[in-house]
């Protein structure tokens, strides 16, 4: 049993320390990125519903990381708002917890005070660390940390004592780590190895715990779709030996990110080369010496790497942050054979020691500080965007001078946060990139359609982002004043037929307006802008009471006389979103008509009129 | 379930306890309210009416102009459907004397030239364009700029500069 005392209680705070001189900014670091779609996921939610599928619903790729990223994000912006300091604060604390608990169990696992202490204060130099505590949508790294280090502490004390409660604890942490990320489906392999490593054998319960597992990867493979195509298809095939050897490169401190942002420390390469051969020989001779700490660490790096080798075309520095600990363990066992070995052995690892904080250190530092910057860019365009839209509720709000970088960061996410609809000129659209495997960036600019009906309906606000000063420019005058003459008279992109602007619109076939839309006849027709861009989508919503459907009810949509799509309304279903693709756009083709159709109509005794659909809005997104 | 109720409870609730939040007034720099009908370039007060292709301010508070450049200006009710004129004074420096030579000047309302203005030489002068009363409709009138030559980038100076103007001013025809 390991028992700590005094002296740990001081080993315990080195590598907190180190963290926090490490990462002084990247402990504060403002939202960036992904951060603002769950805040807004957060910021939606005012039902049991809505709080149902915002924690439950598959997001991007299929997750559904409930602590990590649905409660995390929930609760904390629930009670704190946009304020990112306890959202960091539960961060540190988690590290501090997963720092905490890698001292035990490599005291536990080397019998060694200074392979404990140094363990936890090279996980901390490690690149891959940088980012989860820094970015706040990667805490789900940090938290699966906990879980997987938590249980297999309990694993250990299980193993020690051969009380049952310690192993139920481990099962329930395992089970709850599913939660934070799908690589804690790693644990019992973890666990068998070690097992195997100390006792030759693996005990039959731990045989158990590959039951979740199984169950999660079947539930992962079968239910959740992957991706054939982009970043986040899988290749099972040789070049997952070329990603492994990428992110052994990375997570020793190379790789062209590092070298990118930390520029002023040279020799990267060789650096790299040098800690390679000396961990990978000091490996083969562990394996003779059977000492455990440094194979246990090869294959914590290894299995917990395994779940993204296949993403070839998606190596992320941050998921480095977990197999991390493993090359962790293998320099702390090397620090402590060679302590154990004499004064020129000890110089030696001490020296491997330093060369690995340079690098590693370096690369941490910078990618930490980058990301703090990145946050402080978004911070004031959010903050900006926050004071326009205060000053032009409900209006449209178009900005330009937005950069790539700024785009990404802080703009196509941060925009998600309003109600108001934010977007970029559509003359700023080669000002951005995006990178293959990044989402469709369309919607986040605006239409001359929409633009043109903000402009007639006095609606419009354009803003301008200041770089060096860091804050928007109202130029709405300028704006209006610049607006091409040709986009001037443009129909709308969207009608909602019983709004009093939408009347100069509508065709033949509508009734008079109602609250919340108009009824069509047989057949209703509007005008709407032709599409700006291809890949914008016709949405039409229509509804008819359950009374009026004694039969089901076609609704057939035509654009400028060909059928576009069709759905059916029912007593089961009485609403109804069509989302139909729009043709691409072509030379000369502005204006489209758009006829509802409706088959059979209802009547209502003692009105005349036809009933068609009630037409809530129509138009193309 | 009592526990899953409990949190669902606790989310929905804790929305309440956050403070209201309301972001800095300079986070934006917001277009004037108010306009004027006559705007200096070197005072602060007057910047929002400068559009567009004013060089950042130089010590002194002076600024150049690239060839191109737009100003919004008041017009003030007794202008209203009356011919008025716009004036606009400025600087061409010694130094640059030599590439503004026979500069000329055109500024145009809603997409509308008036008439050009040939500036003399270097030095300060004022230039002024007779505006017709239809023009002046509106509250407010946004006037573009446009000069033929200007002084092309050389040595560590990467801007185009046209000239350093100090003050606009619409005012009744002749006063």
């Amino acid at each position: 049993m390991t028992r700590l005392g005094r002296r740990d209680a001081l080993l315990l705070l080195a590598a907190p320390a180190l963290m926090l001189w490490l990462d002084w900014h990247g402990l504060r670091t403002w939202f960036h990125q992904d951060d603002f779609a769950w805040l807004a996921l957060a910021r939606s939610v005012d039902s049991a519903a809505q709080l149902w599928r915002a924690l439950f619903e598959p997001a991007a790729q299929g997750t559904v990381r409930v602590w990590s990223e649905r409660v995390f994000f929930l609760a904390l912006e629930r009670l704190f708002g946009l304020d990112h300091r306890p959202f960091h604060l539960a961060v540190l604390a988690t590290q501090t917890v997963n720092l905490g608990l890698l001292y035990w169990i490599t005291l536990r696992l080397s019998a060694s005070r200074l392979a404990a202490t140094a363990a936890p204060v090279f996980w901390v130099l490690s690149p891959g660390l940088a980012v989860p505590l820094a970015w706040l949508s990667a805490y789900n790294q940090i938290l699966c940390g906990f879980f997987l280090l938590a249980a297999f502490a309990c694993l250990l004390r299980w193993l020690d004592t051969g009380r049952k409660g310690w192993f139920a604890a481990q099962a329930a942490l395992f089970v709850l780590g599913f939660g934070a990320l799908e690589v804690n489906v790693v644990y019992p392999a973890l666990a068998a190895a070690w097992c195997w490593l100390e006792r030759r054998r693996v005990p039959r319960a731990v045989w158990w715990l590959w039951l979740p597992a199984a169950a999660f990867v079947v539930f992962h493979l079968v239910l959740i779709p992957k991706p054939a195509a982009g970043v986040y298809a899988q290749h099972w095939d040789l070049s997952i030996l070329k990603t492994y050897a990428t992110y052994w490169t990375m997570a020793l401190g190379g790789g062209p990110d590092a070298a990118e942002v930390a520029k002023n420390i040279p020799a990267r390469g060789a650096a790299v080369w040098l800690l390679s051969v000396a961990l990978l020989g000091w490996l083969l001779r562990t394996a003779v010496l059977r000492e455990r700490l440094a194979v246990f660490g090869f294959l914590w790096f290894t299995m917990v790497l395994s779940p993204v080798l296949p993403l070839r075309d998606h190596v992320s520095d941050y998921y480095l942050a977990l197999p991390a600990i493993g090359v962790a363990w293998m320099l702390a066992s090397v620090l402590a054979a060679a302590g154990r070995a004499g004064r020129a052995p000890a110089a030696a690892a001490a020296a491997l020691a330093a060369v690995y904080a340079l690098y590693a250190g370096s690369a941490h530092r910078a990618t930490a500080d980058w990301r703090y910057g990145h946050g402080l860019d978004a911070r004031h365009l959010v903050t900006a965007m926050e004071r326009a839209r205060e000053l032009h509720r409900g209006n449209l709000l178009v900005v330009s001078g937005i950069d790539s970088e700024l785009f990404w960061g802080g703009f196509h996410d941060g925009r998600l946060l309003f109600r108001e609809r934010f977007c970029l000129d559509p003359a700023e659209r080669p000002r951005v990139v995006a990178p293959p495997g990044f989402p469709d960036i369309s919607a986040a600019f605006c239409s001359p359609a929409e633009i043109a009906q903000a402009f007639r309906q006095r609606a419009l606000a354009a803003y301008q982002w200041l770089p060096a000063e860091r804050r928007l420019r109202a130029t709405t005058r300028l704006y209006v004043h610049r607006l091409p003459r040709e986009w001037r008279d443009l129909p709308p992109a969207r009608v909602a037929p019983a709004e009093p602007w939408a009347a100069q619109w509508l065709g033949q076939g509508w009734h008079q307006p109602e609250p919340g839309g108009r009824w069509t006849a047989r057949s209703a027709e509007l005008t709407l802008a032709s599409p700006d861009q291809p890949g914008r989508r016709l949405r039409v919503s229509v509804f008819r009471p359950a009374s009026l459907l004694a039969s089901p009810v076609a609704v057939r949509i035509r654009v400028d006389g060909t059928e576009l799509g069709r759905g059916q309304l029912d007593r089961q279903r009485p609403s109804l979103d069509l989302v139909l693709p729009l043709p691409e756009p072509r030379d000369g083709w502005r204006t489209m008509r758009v006829a509802i159709e409706a088959e059979p109509v209802a009547h209502v005794p003692g009105d005349v009129r036809e009933l068609g659909v009630f037409v809530a809005s129509v138009g193309w997104e | 379930m009592r526990a899953v109720a409990l949190v669902a409870c606790l989310l929905l609730a804790a929305g309440g306890c956050r403070r209201a939040h309301h972001p800095h007034p300079e986070a934006t720099i917001e277009e004037p309210s108010e306009l004027r009908a006559a705007i200096e370039v070197a005072n602060p007060a007057d910047e929002g009416q400068l559009l567009d292709g004013f060089y950042p301010r130089e010590p002194g508070g002076w600024r150049w102009s690239a060839p191109e450049f737009t100003i919004t200006l008041a017009a003030p009710p007794e202008l209203a459907g009356k011919d008025a004129q716009l004036e606009m004074e400025f600087l061409i420096p010694e130094a640059a004397a030599t590439d503004l030579a026979g500069l000329t000047i055109t500024a145009a309302i809603d997409g509308r030239d008036l008439a050009p203005w040939r500036a003399a030489g270097a030095g300060a002068q004022k230039a002024v364009f007779a505006v017709p009363g239809e023009l002046l409709r509106e509250s407010a009138v946004i006037v573009d700029f446009r000069l033929d030559r200007f002084v092309a980038p050389r040595g560590a100076e990467t801007r185009r500069l046209g000239i350093i103007p100090s003050r606009f001013r619409l005012a009744a025809r002749g006063k």
